[in-house]
């Protein structure tokens, strides 16, 4: 058994809502959310857009405000730092976008922009810097000559290296990839993948993998979490989870995943309708509007994340 | 190299549109109504037609058009931009006399415009709500709407009458002792209105567009990677956000620059400052045209060299630019 790198408890982030008459609301994108990652694992939040699982990731890196829980690292509560503690903190946590071409500022050299973290947090001795600018340069698959250009001087996934070797660049203990591989073409993404696994297992690193895509997150997973509407509704390793998912919207998850074989045709789970009004979510369980096997017991009380197995917890009345 | 090519490129655009400001500026002046022999005849108190043809004949004026302005151009050509009429001095050393006044205040209220301006508009933007933005944005409001000439005139009640701090006009104290660093003191003491009064206009301008274009950069992805990258605020402000929200601001700075230039006219008259906005208007009640032309020609180099500078500059903060003709 692992240790526990990253403890996420009860994790809510909200964000005000202004109605008519100056009156305000909160919308809850991320509803009282836990879960913990070990150490040298890696972690996938899957759902549908709206879900709240990107949220979850900006609230664990503080990149949101609003946000209320616990994000233990290390011993240390994320969410409790403020000021310089919270920005010299960042260097255990740190993120790589989605965009590639948005979330790199334009100005900048490539060189330079790998480099910044370590000048601003100090997390290397200055004359040991440019050698290490160098050697994440070599790890992430870009070539020395490359330090020099700018942003709109690469391709995508050119880009996305140069910002997983700046994630890399404060040697963070847990990295967050926020749909880190859904801007780019296929075949690119494979190349990216398969960087982030080589990465982890020569430097021992952590991932929180947030992904909507199934296919990716069963190639990069020890461990996923399904959300749906700001709630997780199940948790589970990766092999229990795409062999025997227990929740109603698990299910219809995964039949949704287009297959090449034609012989494991699976019927298609279809759910009808869409997500109910998150400024006014229902009282039950989030999916009973959709759900086929839903009962009067569902929209009375939220289900809790029961366990039902060896580290497999479903939060559906259903499914025990 | 490349810079070189694109900067002689550049001066040879400029030089075809000097003389394209030429020939406009003549026959323009030659359409208006009323010439130097209106002038002089009025101040020798009436003349007859004959005495009126002789003065014309005299400074060429009774010559067909084209010939005029084919002699004017060639003139121009050799730098020789006429003799003044009502000055009888050469234009050009009328110009260049006042020339440095001119490009004093101008340079001046520009700076302070933009350095004050883009001050204003980055604190505006890191504080969206707060209530000095609204402090800011009604100063630039006002600033914009005024009048330069009615500001200056305020200014001058308040601060030159009522509470006597500045000087009421002119550029130096006739009785300031003859040394470099005592003129200077006394020049600067002359020049705090006028470029209060001429900055307000383009402060309140650069003030507003740059803290729109800081408020679309600060929220834009690369901000919240620096962000997590664990940059202070300081960092995330100057080096990412304001690098990138600063183009539009110079590139307005410099196309801003010709009307820099008009407004000095009205602010010299208010201020009595001995500029060339001063010898414009002098030089135009007295149908003086060698000198208006080679005004006009002279702030037409000047807004050309500005632009020039301002391409320059944009260069140096956007490295995109860059490598692009």
């Amino acid at each position: 058994m692992t240790a526990t790198l990253l403890n996420v408890e009860n994790l809510s982030v909200r964000f005000p809502v202004k109605r008519r008459w100056g009156q305000s609301t909160w919308l809850y994108a991320v509803d009282d959310v836990s879960f913990e990652v070990k150490r040298g694992e890696t972690l996938s939040i899957v759902g549908e857009s709206g879900s709240g699982k990107t949220t979850a990731a900006l609230g664990v890196a503080r990149l949101v405000p609003n946000s209320a829980g616990h994000v233990v690292l290390g011993g240390e509560d994320f969410l409790k730092l403020e000021g310089e503690d919270l920005r010299r903190a960042r260097a255990k946590i740190q993120m790589i976008f989605q965009d590639p071409y948005s979330s790199l500022n334009p100005r900048l050299r490539a060189e330079a922009i790998v480099r910044e973290p370590m000048d601003s947090i100090g997390t290397a001795p200055v004359e040991d810097r440019p050698a290490r600018v160098a050697e994440l340069f070599e790890q992430v698959g870009l070539r020395p000559e490359q330090m020099k250009l700018f942003p709109h001087q690469f391709s995508g996934g050119q880009r996305q290296r140069i910002g997983i070797a700046r994630a890399l660049s404060t040697n963070p203990e847990l990295i967050i990839c926020d749909e880190a591989v859904s801007a780019l073409d296929v075949a690119v993404q494979a190349q990216i993948l398969n960087l982030l696994r080589r990465l982890q297992r020569d430097l021992g690193l952590t991932y929180l993998f947030i992904s909507h895509d199934l296919g990716v997150v069963q190639h990069m997973s020890d461990h996923i979490a399904v959300m749906y509407m700001g709630k997780i509704v199940e948790y589970a390793d990766r092999l229990s989870l795409f062999n025997d998912p227990k929740h109603p919207y698990t299910k219809a998850l995964l039949s949704a995943v287009p297959s090449v074989d034609r012989a494991r045709k699976v019927e298609r789970m279809l759910i009808p309708g869409d997500p109910p009004d998150p400024l006014n979510p229902p009282k039950g369980c989030r999916f009973a509007s959709r759900c086929p096997l839903v009962e009067d017991a569902c929209r009375a009380a939220q289900p809790p994340l029961d366990p039902v197995g060896n580290d497999h917890r479903v939060a559906c009345i259903k499914a025990s | 190299m490349a810079l070189l090519m694109t900067i002689l490129q550049r001066l040879a655009y400029a030089a075809l549109l000097l003389i394209a400001v030429l020939v406009l500026n003549f026959s323009m002046m030659n359409l208006a109504p009323g010439d130097v022999a209106d002038t002089i005849a009025a101040s020798m108190g009436g003349a007859d037609a004959e005495v009126m043809a002789q003065i014309r004949a005299e400074y060429g004026l009774d010559q067909p058009f084209l010939v005029q302005l084919a002699n004017y151009i060639g003139r121009v050509l050799t730098f020789d931009l006429g003799y003044s009429y009502f000055y009888n001095q050469p234009v050009t050393k009328l110009i260049f006399e006042r020339l440095p006044a001119t490009l004093l205040l101008v340079i001046t209220a520009q700076l302070l415009a933009l350095i004050v301006g883009v001050l204003l508009g980055v604190f505006s933007a890191r504080h969206p709500n707060g209530i000095a933005n609204y402090f800011v944005t009604l100063l630039a409001l006002f600033g914009y709407a005024a009048p330069v000439f009615w500001t200056g005139i305020l200014l001058l009640i308040a601060f030159s009458l009522k509470i006597p701090l500045f000087p009421v006009g002119g550029m130096i104290d006739v009785t300031v002792e003859d040394n470099f660093f005592a003129k200077a003191v006394d020049i600067a003491h002359h020049m705090v209105l006028p470029v209060i009064t001429l900055g307000s206009i383009f402060l309140a301008l650069y003030s507003r567009l740059c803290r729109a274009s800081m408020l679309e950069v600060l929220g834009s992805d690369y901000i919240r990677t620096a962000k997590a990258k664990g940059l202070t605020q300081r960092e995330i402000t100057l080096k990412h956000a304001l690098k990138n929200a600063l183009p539009p601001v110079v590139t307005l700075a410099g196309l801003q620059f010709s009307a820099v230039i008009s407004g000095a006219v009205l602010v010299e008259t208010v201020f009595s400052w001995p500029g060339l906005g001063q010898l414009a208007l002098t030089s135009i009640l007295a149908r003086d045209t060698p000198t208006i032309l080679g005004i006009l020609f002279f702030s037409a180099l000047v807004v050309v060299v500005g632009n020039l500078l301002t391409d320059m500059v944009l260069r140096a903060i956007d490295p995109r630019v860059r490598g692009r003709a």
